[in-house]
This record gives structure tokens, sequence and C-alpha cells, in this order.
């Protein structure tokens, strides 16, 4: 039966034949049937099928109105043809009747398998199934029957969103009443006033009422009681953060993320945009002018830096790999966003719903397509990577834009670039954007006023850090150790030995491949063992000894020393070691079989092969001094006391070469060194030290020259006499650097690519001094803005420090169609957002979808209401809270006990608002209410995003961790915490893994713990009523009260653990 | 100590999943014909759960299951120079859809690479499999490979891709994992009914629009810390936790009298006894001293080289003894995953396949000797397979035209191939198959009918349903 079977490949495009799962439901229906679909046969429309007993209204309709309407109904008429009453499609279109008795066009075409006419046709999805197709057959046969007064669809403009809100001019109490009344649907009374206390708490600052809170609005009996609380906590900065975190969840606020430093997604320092929407709302202002910043700010008033915040928004969604995907995901969620306005359907084709077409969607992508993100200079801070101001601005000024067909990017229409503009059904004016005229700041950040004052304090900080470097390196080479004194007194000399002669009486070969050169001895087996030669005369206890040797070869280690108190497998060994890893001299201390290599007997010394070494060992009792070739290398001090033992000369995987070799007693008035005094730094690398600070600090001498002569020029624009002085100011700098550069690398020999390094910078250095003597007039501006890349093999953003003067205006003309009063979405969309955040239900139910699919809602009046009040009162949300949270609504009790049993089964999910709704806390409340009140909470305002592995031991708000699509918090992902790629509402789940966090977290403990402290020495009565207060906003009722002296008996009197299991309870996550 | 908080048998299935999503509750207003699964099989059901095997990263098809001697014959020859050149014609490469611009990775490779490894015939089928398996090998009757699939991510986003159906650039959509536990939900009280072990891959949740309450519960197989919160962060004994756990339980059903009706509050008292068994559940899973040796033999857990995935596929049998719907298992650590062989492919997927093979292969015996073969579906995946031609001088690059995946056990036809690749493994050329063809097939063998787990507001696309592989099943 393969060829029933789709080429997958097919139905990627769109085409698609007979889904097996419709094969299925076949099976059960006719076995014949099924009998000719197995042998391949697709025309079933001409096989007699038994006729069935067909509903129109039922069976017909609905099967039109899902696979037809979108073209054939009051969206459009495709062919002049509508199918959405049985006369229309008797009437029927271009061609005539599809339903003559002779001849029913309507079966054919969706039965032929012919592509260019069946319908629905190709990429418009999927065939009818059989089951369909009989259905139609057997209604036609019957004589296509219809009802008498079959309406048509109406017009699709008279959408109830697409018509300007009215208000009723009752307020929403009135409305409610009303309408619980015609229902004859009783309310629930009110709840506990401490009830409402906490509900307010947590809807405006995200944070519970304490026990004195609640004890003074009890007592205050006021009839402005509530209204004050309210004013009272709007007016904190902590309502700004409750709310900002909202709109965070629905304009996808999210932290850069990328592959280690490589940004791909959204910007560094958005955090400034969140800081702007928390700002922004504690000053109220008006929501219309929130939109207008965030889509348009730099054209608005390119000058107020405050705002161009606001652009976060857009600068958010940037994505490094496809312009595309960005331009794709700022349609689709400006729109649904601000709009309740599904565009992202219309990408790759007319809308099936709304009255969109496919070409709208170019057109408002047109608005975006000159859109840039990069990074502006934040004030006292001249590096990008530690903060800066993340903005859009127009970049592609004259950029086409093409229609993408069906969504192919690949396939752009050329014939005809699209102009910006908005959907036709919402143009209630013109679309008309103006070329705006930026200040020259804009174009050109290095003018901002404080950018040359940044650069030169930058530049002022620089120049007293390399001073300061340098007065250091002069103190380190005046500590360095002077070559070891010469010795007043003649040491007696032990044994001396300059290899010219074999001395086997002298020497006893313990292993080693020895021969006699005319420079020496050589010992030349290599590998991972020692060779020695033991010396047969012993040492005296304190003694000096000094070998000359050149190393020649090995494989890795490369290790040539001395041993000594060599006996019975135990030694002490000093030895230098030519290994490329890291040449050094080490002391080894062998004892019962095993070797440590003490990290402070160790010293990092350039050791090279084929140089010739002198190793001047000096002991007295545990202390040692090393020297290589006269200067000071170690001083150590051996962690036991010293035994007998014989001295040896060692080659460990080392081809040596031994010289000489010196053994005398210690002079007594030998001065040896401490290891303390030890620290200090060769004489030749102190010397070098001071070398590099001297140049370091030249070249950041002439730093704030170049930063004064280039922003002069840029200033003056075009003037050249100023243009050279900031070449010439540049090139001197750029030489000073560039002798830093060699100094360093000369200064390391020993680096990996050291020669090609030193080669470079040599190069590098004698083309800035090419440059120093002919500067020429061309400069560089100072790096006042970072440009983000426009793709992954762009590497010159860096370098771009002048942008278009002006602004296509598309944006701002955007954003004041979004946010005008005469829009019908834009109002209506937000007062739905806040409704459903105080009330637990939206009263449209789907957030982000006001078109067609959303019927009008059961309370389009009060949302209109509202809506027409909001805009009135300057799109104010305080006041919009207000209204809402000073309602007889929100006071009611949100439990169904003792309600009208009519009602309950009436309304059981409550669509009048008969009761509250309860509603989940969201993942950052319940983190925040924990650290609340357990009396920990930071309420430090605003800043660069925390880590976020510091959550759940940091006391600061959540809002403030770093979130975005790479980084799980495992506390509030428990708690659905928001989907930074789409969150228009979030999740209120029930899983075991919030009892988990509840019950096991370190959190959770520590917070209840610190509760239980702060709570302090309580009777247990008085201890109970105040967990209960303080956990649950209430205090507990006598049948709590009771279970909780159990509960407590059960526990030890742990308090600790008994307030932990409050906050465990239902109704500490739950506003009731 | 008379307390509800003593670890209880499972039991049946859960409540929970309902409550998962109130994006879906907000739709059931909008269209009333609709209803949520009720978590019983549709249709027949042959499976009751589902193993899934991922190898992250990209497994080469032609070294594993899809051996291919005719680029031995044209090693070191460019495609053009063989017959099979067709291969290269743009037509037949337009699918793929490239994720990062300029990228390394994801070319066309047209220097034929020989095989890296021999192959020989498994079992009665016959069926020829490389040297690398030979324990996978040794169980292909009881296997059904499925030689032709295709995807078009030519990048790691393709790991996404598989699990969802849907493309890196497009709107995350849940997982098969996660429309399994949707359609089915958990047939354990102590147990969560979806899990996941190993690395994940570039997208860290499951459920997307169905909730974070169908994605997968992240699992490791160290018994003293096998989950998030498993065990209390600061100790307490177990008594006290017990009193804890009794006295919340106590407060809620206070609570309950002055909420009558109020499902949210049931649903959490649930989530309480589910979380207090799974305190006690999870560790005692991991725990394998229980195991005999010859089982333990049996995955390899003897071996350094295959204990850490013999241990998580024993911990994945006993999960599914437990009553967990779907485990869900990634192999192959890395941001991209270890199988992804741009250069040393011989090392590195020889290496890889000694870790895999022979805990699969016990895992299959296991299943099939406790009789839970039969209504256990094991699959074995990766997100593409690797190119015929060579990237540097001895690796292989990403190819998402034609690779190979199989399934076992659960109602699948044992000793099957199906679909096959052209001659140099290029295309999938007979019966090519869509990843989300995989989903249908198994959706069918859990009795599940994936149109009807449609949610509306939620439009799917035609492809994300599938179609079922009929050439598989038993």
């Amino acid at each position: 039966m393969g060829s029933l079977f789709l080429d997958s490949k097919e139905f990627m495009s769109g085409r698609r034949n007979v889904s097996t799962a419709s094969l299925m439901k076949i099976k059960n229906v006719h076995p014949a049937l099924r009998c000719l679909l197995t042998r391949g046969v697709l025309a079933l429309g001409w096989i007699a099928l038994p006729v069935m007993a067909v509903d129109y209204e039922k069976d017909i309709k609905p099967l039109l109105k899902e696979r037809c309407y979108t073209c054939h109904g009051a969206l459009k008429q495709k062919a002049g043809l509508r199918l959405d009453t049985v006369v229309a499609m008797k009437t029927g279109g271009d061609n005539g009747s599809i339903l003559t008795a002779d001849h029913t066009l309507l079966l054919e075409r969706v039965t032929t398998t012919d592509k260019d006419d069946r319908m629905p046709p190709e990429g418009e999805g999927s065939l009818l199934t059989p089951e369909q197709v009989a259905k139609l057959k057997s209604w036609l046969a019957a004589g296509a029957v219809g009802p008498v007064s079959e309406l048509p669809e109406p017009d699709t403009r008279a959408h109830w969103a697409y018509q300007p809100p009215k208000s009723s001019g009752k307020s929403m109490d009135a409305l409610l009443a009303a309408r619980l009344a015609s229902k004859q649907l009783k309310p629930q009374p009110e709840a506990a006033s401490e009830i409402w206390l906490r509900r307010v708490y947590l809807d405006l600052i995200g944070l519970p009422p304490s026990s004195e809170q609640i004890a003074a609005f009890l007592k205050d009996t006021s009839t402005s009681a509530r209204q004050c609380v309210v004013d009272q906590l709007l007016a904190t900065p902590q309502y700004g953060e409750r709310w900002a975190r909202h709109f965070m969840d629905i304009w996808r606020y999210c932290d850069w993320y990328g592959l280690g430093a490589q940004l791909r997604h959204s910007q560094k320092h958005i955090w400034h945009w969140r800081d702007w929407i928390v700002e922004s709302l504690n000053a109220d202002k008006g929501y219309d002018r929130m939109i207008a910043q965030m889509l348009a700010a730099d054209e608005l008033a390119p000058e107020d830096r405050d705002n161009l915040r606001a652009t976060g928004f857009l600068a958010r969604s940037y994505y490094l790999f496809n312009r595309t995907t960005w331009l794709d995901e700022t349609i689709e969620h400006t729109c649904r966003a601000f709009l309740g306005l599904t565009m992202q359907c219309v990408k790759c084709h007319s809308h099936k719903y709304d009255p969109i077409e496919h070409t709208d969607y170019y057109r408002m992508r047109a608005i975006f397509e000159p859109l840039h993100v990069r990074l502006d200079p934040w004030q006292g801070e001249t590096d990008f990577e530690k903060n800066g101001l993340p903005r859009v601005y127009d970049l592609h000024l004259d950029t086409p834009t093409f229609r993408h067909v069906r969504g192919d990017e690949k396939n752009e229409d050329k014939s005809k670039p699209m102009t910006p503009g908005i959907p036709q059904v919402l143009e209630f004016a013109t679309f008309q954007s103006a070329t705006i005229k930026l200040p020259p700041a804009s174009a050109k950040p290095a003018l901002l006023p404080f950018v040359l004052k940044d650069h030169l304090s930058a530049a002022e900080h620089d120049i007293a850090a390399a001073q300061k470097a340098l007065d250091q390196a002069r103190l380190t080479l005046a500590k360095a150790p002077a070559p070891a004194a010469k010795l007043v007194t003649n040491p007696k000399v032990i044994f001396s030995d300059d290899f010219t002669s074999a001395k086997p009486d002298q020497w006893e070969m313990l292993k080693g491949d020895w021969k006699h050169t005319p420079t020496g001895v050589r010992q030349l087996e290599t590998g991972a063992e020692r060779r020695s030669l033991r010396l047969k005369t012993a040492a005296s206890s304190d003694f000096e000894a000094s070998l000359s040797f050149t190393i020649r070869g090995g494989h890795k280690w490369k290790s040539v020393g001395i041993v000594f108190d060599s006996a019975g497998g135990d030694d002490v060994m000093v030895y230098i070691s030519a290994f490329s890893g890291g040449s050094k001299i080490q002391v080894a201390l062998a004892n019962g079989g095993t070797t440590t290599y003490s990290t402070t007997g160790s010293a990092a010394r350039t050791i090279s092969q084929d140089a010739r070494y002198t190793l001047d060992l000096r002991l007295r009792g545990q202390l040692i001094n090393a020297s290589i070739n006269d200067e000071p290398a170690l001083a150590f001090r051996l962690p036991q006391s010293r035994r007998q033992g014989s001295v040896a000369l060692t080659a460990f995987d080392a081809d040596v070469e031994f010289h000489s070799f010196k053994l005398a007693e210690l002079a007594t008035d030998a001065v040896l060194r401490e290891p303390a005094a030890d620290k200090s730094v060769p004489l030749a690398d102190a010397k070098t030290a001071v070398t590099l600070a001297e140049k370091q600090l030249a070249a950041a001498k002439a730093k704030p020259a170049m930063i004064r002569a280039v922003f002069v020029a840029d200033k003056a624009k075009q003037d050249k006499a100023l243009a050279r002085a900031a070449a010439a100011a540049e090139a001197n700098f750029k030489l000073a650097q560039a002798e830093v550069d060699l100094t360093k690398a000369e200064a390391d020999p020993k680096a990996k690519d050291a020669q090609k390094k030193i080669k470079a910078a040599r190069e590098t250095f004698e083309k800035a001094q090419k440059k120093a003597a002919a500067p020429g007039e061309v400069y560089t501006s100072l790096p006042a803005s970072l440009k983000a890349q426009e793709g992954p093999e762009e590497n010159n953003n860096g370098t771009v420090q002048t942008f278009p003067d002006t602004s296509t205006g598309r944006r701002l003309a955007f954003a004041k169609w979004i946010a005008d009063k005469r829009n019908p979405l834009t109002a209506r969309v937000l007062v739905n957002q806040v409704w459903m955040r105080h009330f637990g239900a939206p009263l449209v139910a789907n957030m982000d979808d006001f078109g067609r699919r959303s019927l009008a809602p059961l309370h389009q009046d009060i949302l209109d209401t509202l809506t027409v009040d909001f805009m009135n009162n300057g799109w104010s949300l305080k006041q919009l809270h207000r209204a809402m949270l000073l309602s007889e609504l929100y006071r009611r009790s949100s439990s169904n006990a003792e309600a009208d049993a009519a009602t309950v089964a009436a309304d059981p999910d409550n669509a009048n608002y008969w009761r509250m709704n309860p509603r989940r806390m969201e993942a950052q409340v319940v983190r925040d209410s924990l650290l609340q009140i357990a009396g920990k909470l930071d309420l430090t305002l605003g800043g660069p995003s925390l880590d976020p592995a510091s959550l759940e031991t940091s006391p600061r708000r959540s809002l403030y961790f770093t979130q975005n699509a790479d980084v799980e918090h495992r506390f509030l992902a428990t708690f659905d915490n928001a989907n930074v790629l789409e969150c228009y509402r979030r999740n209120e789940s029930i899983v075991p893994q919030q009892a988990l966090a509840l019950t096991n977290s370190r959190l959770s403990r520590e917070c209840a713990d610190a509760l239980a402290t702060k709570l302090g020495k309580l009777d247990e009565k008085t201890f109970i009523n105040q967990s209960f207060l303080t956990v649950l906003g209430r205090p507990p009722s006598e049948a709590e009260r009771l279970a909780s002296i159990e509960g407590l008996q059960a526990l030890k009197q742990n308090r600790g653990i008994f307030l932990q299991a409050l906050i465990n309870h239902n109704d500490f996550v739950t506003l009731r | 100590m008379n307390s509800l908080y003593q670890p209880t048998p499972f039991l049946r299935r859960d409540i929970l999943g309902g409550l998962g999503s109130i994006a879906v509750a907000s739709m059931l207003k909008a269209e009333e014909t609709w209803h949520a699964p009720s978590g019983l099989p549709v249709l027949p059901q042959k499976a009751k759960r589902v193993i899934w095997l991922f190898m992250r990263g990209g497994v080469s098809h032609m070294e594993s299951f899809d051996p291919k001697p005719a680029i031995n014959t044209y090693a070191g020859k460019s495609i053009d120079e063989t017959p099979y050149k067709s291969v290269l014609s743009p037509e037949k490469l337009k699918n793929v859809r490239v994720v990062v611009v300029n990228d390394a990775n994801g070319k066309q490779r047209n220097v034929i690479y020989p095989l890296q490894v021999g192959y020989k015939r498994y079992g009665q089928c016959g069926i020829e499999i490389s040297d690398w398996f030979p324990h996978i090998g040794s169980c292909a009757d009881q296997i059904a490979f499925i030689r032709s699939m295709w995807t078009t991510d030519n990048n790691h986003g393709a790991q996404v891709q598989f699990a969802s159906g849907r493309h890196m650039l497009e709107p995350r959509v849940p997982t098969i994992g996660a429309w399994v536990t949707y359609g089915l939900g958990s047939m354990s009280d102590n147990l969560p009914a979806f899990v996941n072990m190993g690395p994940r891959y570039f997208d860290v949740r499951d459920g997307h629009y169905l909730g974070p309450a169908f994605d997968a519960i992240n699992l490791k197989v160290d018994p003293k810390n096998p989950l998030t919160f498993a065990s209390p962060e600061i100790a307490v004994g177990k008594a006290e936790q017990v009193a804890q756990f009794d006295f919340i339980h106590k407060l809620n059903a206070l609570n309950a009298e002055q909420y009558p009706g109020d499902k949210t509050l049931a649903a959490r008292m649930k989530s309480y006894q589910l979380a207090y068994n799974m305190q006690t559940a999870v560790p005692e899973t991991m725990n394998l001293d229980a195991e005999s040796a010859e089982t333990k033999a049996l995955y390899g857990l003897d071996d350094k080289v295959t204990e850490p995935f013999a241990r998580q596929l024993i911990v994945a049998r006993r999960l599914a003894e437990r009553g967990v719907r779907f485990i869900q298992l990634q192999h192959g650590d890395g941001a991209a995953g270890a199988w992804d062989s741009h250069s040393g492919l011989k090392k590195n997927h020889s290496m890889l396949a000694q870790q895999v093979d022979k805990p699969i292969a016990g895992l299959l015996k296991d299943l099939k000797q406790r009789g839970m073969l039969d209504d256990t579906l094991v699959v074995f995946a990766t997100e593409f397979g690797r190119t015929p031609g060579s990237q540097g001088s001895d690796g292989r690059d990403h190819h998402p035209y034609g690779f190979s995946v199989w399934m076992a056990g659960g109602g699948t036809k044992g000793g099957t191939i199906h679909g096959s690749t052209d001659e140099l493994g290029f295309h999938a050329v007979e019966h090519p198959h869509y990843v989300t063809d995989v989903h249908a097939t198994i959706m069918q063998l859990l009795g599940l009918d994936p149109h009807q787990l449609e949610i509306p507001g939620r439009k799917r696309l035609e492809r994300d349903f599938g179609h079922v592989i009929p050439e598989v099943l038993a």
C-alpha cells in the first residue's frame, strides 16, 4: 500500500493526500471503502456509496466553515463565490452555480486529482477525507437541503474588536451586578478584610503584608482605609518592580546569551531596559508613551538618553545569525503584545481568519527593515563589556523590503518593493512616516557631552595605574637580591674534579652511559630514570657545592642536579630542569619510597638546552640556598632534620655534560637567605619590569593628547588641520603602545611562539614609527559605540563610529498608530492583561489574539468601559489598578462555601464573576515572599543582572537575576517561571516538584528558621497566631489552632519546621 | 507510625496532568467541543511505555546500521566521478534549511570517505550491521531498522527537531515525550510520568505550550542526589519529616472545608502525596544493590567503559517496571553531542559505540527475559547521519538527507529493514520518512491518535502529526 502513504517531501511542500489517521477512522465506517482505499483508488466521489442520513447544520456547515469559508465566506470571495449559505452556493460565483442537479461543481472540485482544480488548493490545506466527501455526497443526493432563513457570515470588518470601544458610563460593579441579576446568579459575600489586604499587597508589590500592617489595617475603620492602602502601595518603588515583571513576561525580557563570548541573542546590558520599565511604571508614565518610547525613542526624542533605554524592547530580539528571524520575532510579538493581532500567520499566506493580507506582513516588515542595534556609551564607563546602553537606530535606510513567497526568505518577489504600512482593516488614518533629522551625537556618539570626559578620566586612571606600577617595579628592583657576597674566609675544599680524567676511585657509577669528552664527562642515556655518579668521599654536615654542566638533550624533563643525604633510598635532590612545559629549579625529597616535589621548594627559571649553567648549593642545617650562575634562585628549609648520607650528581631524562664539581665545607661566616626573604624577583627580571613599566607610563601619558585631538577634530568635522593634529596624536600614541608591546614580547622569550610574536611586534613597531613620521589626516574616532554584528562573519563592527544622521521615522509613525486612542485594540488588550492579573481570568480568553477567532467576550461592556476610562485617564496604569482593586468584585470571597447551589450549578467556572478567582502566585512572588517573611529581602532597586547561580542564596528580588533561554533557575522553574521566548500568560501548574522545593530546599528551610528567630520567644498561642498572620496573612481558625498545637507536638516543638509546614500550606502560594 | 506519608505501592494514574496548563484550561472555554485527553488509549494499545535512546551529535548511518559498500569502491573519488553524481542535484538538496550562515560545518563533502569499519550479517534475518555494534547485532531479530530517515536542520538543532518535528528556527512545540505523557498520563503514584537522564539537547524543556507539567523531570543515577530537591538540603529527621508532611496535609484538609470544590487545592494535596513518595521511590529506583550479578554483567555494569550507560539503562528498566511512561535517555556530552565526528570518526565512533552497544543489547535482552519487551517500546535515534564524503582527513560532516534509526519491542516487527538510502548512503530514496513519522508510529503503538491530542488555538502543522510506518509494526 506504499502509494497511499505520503512521500514526506510532498507534505513539506503542502501537498497531502489521505492521512493514516483518517484511514483508521474509515476502517470503522465501511469495509468496501477500506478495500478501495487500500488499492489506492482516490477518486471516491464517483464511487457509489450508501447514502447516509446527513444533517446540513450538524454535518455539512461545520465542514465547509472549517475548510472553505476562509476563501469563500465573509473574509474572501474567491471566484466570486461564497459557501456560507446554501442559497449562496446555489447562486454560485464566476462559474455559475456549484449545486446544479446535473453537475455538482462542489463535489467535483473536492474530489478531483487534478492539482490545478483541487479544493482546497495545494498549500491551503489537505484534501477532504473520504468520510467528509461521503457526507457531502449524501447531502447532495438528498437534495442539498438547507435552513430557510440562513444568515451569511457577518462582514469581517464588523468584528467586535475592530470597533472603537464605547463606555457604558456605568461602573464595572454595576455592570456585573446587572448581569448576575439577569441570570439569577447570586454573588458570594466579601472575603475577610485581611484576605483583601493580602490580595492587594501581592497584586501591587508582590510581597505579603506584615502582621503589623495587617493589624493597622484592621484597626482603621475609616471609609478611606482601602483607598489609602492602595495609594500607599502604588507609591512604593516595589510596585514598579512587581508590575515590571508582568510586562517583562509580555515583552519577553531576556538577557543576552550566545556561545561563550559570542553574543547571539538579545544584547549585553539589556537590564537598562528593565530598569526603565520599573521607573516608568513607578512614575505612572502613560502606557501610550511607554509604547512610543519602546518602539521609537530614538526618533521621538533622540537626545533623551534616559528613554533610549526603552528601545531594549526591540534590541532584545536581535539575533546574530538571521535577520529575518529577528524581524519575524519583532513583528509577531509587537503585534501580539500591544494589539492582540496574530501577524505571524500572515508571514506565509493571507490570514485564515482575519482580514489581513500576506502583503500586510511585509508592509510591516518594511517599517522595521532599516532597524539595527548598537551599544551607546554609558556615562562613567568606556568599556562596553562593563556597561553600555543597548539601543536601536535606523541603519539600512534604503534597503527595500520584498515579499517572501510563501514565507520563504530565499524566494523574494522582487517585482514590487513593499511600502511601509499597517493592515487596512485597522487603518483609521493614513499611515505616514516622515524622515527625521537626528542631532549630531545620534550619528556620532563620540560627540556625546560626557564621552570626552569619560575617556580622559579613564586615560588619567590608566596614567595613575601605570605610574603606580612603575613605582612598584622600581621598589622591586631595589629589593632584588644582589649577587651572593664573596666570602671572607676561604671554605675548606673537600673534593674537586674538573672531569679531565676518569676517577673511578673517587666516583661510583650507579647507572647511565657515561663517556669522557674533551670538555668533561657526558651522560648519554635519556628516559625517566635517574643516572648518577656517587661521590665516594663523604660531605661535611654543612657544605657548599658547585656543579657546572650543559644539558645537551633529553625527551622531556631534562633534569640535572645534586643529590645529598642519600642513604637507604631516601635522599634530597636539588635540580634544574629544562622541561619545555616550564623550566625550573626544584627541591625533591625522597622518603620511604615516595618523592615529594614541594611547591615552596620550586621556582620557575629560564633554563635552556646547550647553555652552560653553574648550580651552587649551600647547606646549613635544614636551610638550603641555591644559585644559578651566581644569581640567587631558591631558599628552602627542609621539613625534616638532616641525616647522614652520600653526595651524587644526577641526570634524569637528560643528556648532560658535566664540566666541573666542587664540594667544600660551608664557611662559618657565609650568609644564607631564609625562604621568606626569597620572594624577590631576580635582578634581570626586575630590570625588565621597570623598563616595561616606564614604556607603559609613556604610552598612557600619550593618550589624553590623542583623545583631545580626536574629539576636537570629530566635533569640528571636515577641518583638515585638526584632522592632521588628531592623526599625529593618534600615531604618537600608537607608537608608544607598539613600543610597549615589543618590550613585552621581548621580555618573554620563552612564551609560546615567542620568536613569531617578537617579530610581529617589531614589524608593528616599525610601521608605527613610519606612521608617526608621516601621520596624514586619517584618524580613528573615540570608541564611543559598539555596533552589533550584522552576521557572524562581520568582524569590523567595532570600528564603525558614524551612523546615519537621519532616521526613516517609520517606527515612530507605527508607534503613534498603535498608541492612538482611535486604535480599537491597544488599550483593550492592555486592560485585558491587567484584568487577568487582578482577577485570575481574562475577559478575552486569548490574551494575544483579539482577531475573529475571539468571539465577543461575555463582559465586553466592562472591558470597553474600563478601556475608555483608561485612555481618558491618560493611559494611567495606576488609575486602572485603582478602578479594579477598589471594586466590589475584588472584595468578594473566592470560596464556594455556602454558595447558592443554583449559581454553582449554572456557572461552575465562574464566568460571571459571582466570586473571586483564587490564583497561584508566580514563581518570583513565591521566592520574594519567602525572603520577605523571613525578614531577609534586600530591597535595593535596579542595576546589572545578577548571576543566576546566586538566586537561592542572594536576598535580592527575583526580577534582577539573569534570565534567558540558556539558564534555568531550578527554584523559579519549578513554579512556572516565564518562558523568555513567549509568555502572555503564566502557567499555574501543580506538580510534586513544587512540594519538594518548598519542603526540601535550603531556601525554604532557612527562611522558616529565620522567621522562627524573628518571631522570638512567644508563648504557644501567640506564636501560632503570629505564624499564621505572617505566613498566610490571616489568623488561624479554631480548628487550625488545635491542629497546630498537635503539629508542634509531633514536630517536637521545632518551630522552624512548623513554620516551614505553613509555607507549604496551599494558601501560602495562593492569592485567596 | 500511622501516617499518610508512608511510601505506598504504585497505583494507577495521576490526576495532575489535566491541571497542568492554564493555557489549555482557558482554551476550553473558547472551544466547547474540545476535550482534554482522558488518559486512556483510543486505539488498540501495543506498548505501554517508551524507552527513548538518543545519541547526541549524529551517528554515522553507514558505519552503524546502513553499511554502504559503494563508498569503499569509490573511496577518494569525488561524488561527481561516481555513477551517482545526481545525488548533488539542487532539487534533491533543497529541503535543508541553513541555521548558521557560513558555518564551517553542515556543508557538502564531496570526496568519498570509505567505511571505517567492517560489517556482517546478524540473526536469522541476516541484517547487516557494523562491527562496532556486535551486541546490538545479536538482537537484530528483535529490531526494526528504518534506513530512510531525513530531516531539514543541518545543525544540531536537529536534536530538537527529532524530538518535536519542528526546525530550530521555528517556534518550539512539545516533544514526543510530552505528547505521550499528555495523552496517557502516569502509571505510577510514586514516580513522575516522564523522565530524562543524561545530558539534554539545546532545548531544556519538553512541554512548551502543554505546560511545565509535561516537561521531563531530570533524574541522575546517583541514589544520593537523583533529583532536584529530592531530599532535604538541610538535614531533618525522618520522623520529623513525616510529621511535617502529615501536618501539611492536615492544614490543607482543614482549608478544603473553607474552600469546598477547589480543584487546585485537591491537586496540591495530591502533589504532596506524590512528592513524598518520590523522595523514597526515586532513590530506591537508582539503587542497584538488588540487581543480580548476571543482570549487571548483561548490561556491562562490571566494565569501566560500559558502566555509565549501563547504569542508566538498568535504571531505565527499573523505571519502566515501576510505571514511568516515557524514559528519555540521551547519550553524548558536549554542546553539540559527543557523536559529532567532524574529525577522527573512527576513534570517536568506535569508542562511543563501545560505551552503548552492550548496555543497549543488555536492555533488550533483559526486557525480553522479563517479558517486558512486548509492551515496552525501545527507540534508538540520532539527529542526522554523517556525510559519505570526508571532512578534513578523517571525519564526516552533518548529513540530514538520509540516516537510520531503529525500534524494538512494543508491537514492532523484529528483524525488519524498512526503507533505504541510495548506493552512497546519501538520500533516503525508498520510503523516505520525516522525523514525525517515528512519532506517529510510537503514538499508534501506544494507542494514541495524534490528531485527537491537538489543542485549540495551538494549530499544529500537518507534518507535526507524521504518518505511521506500517511496515515496522508486528
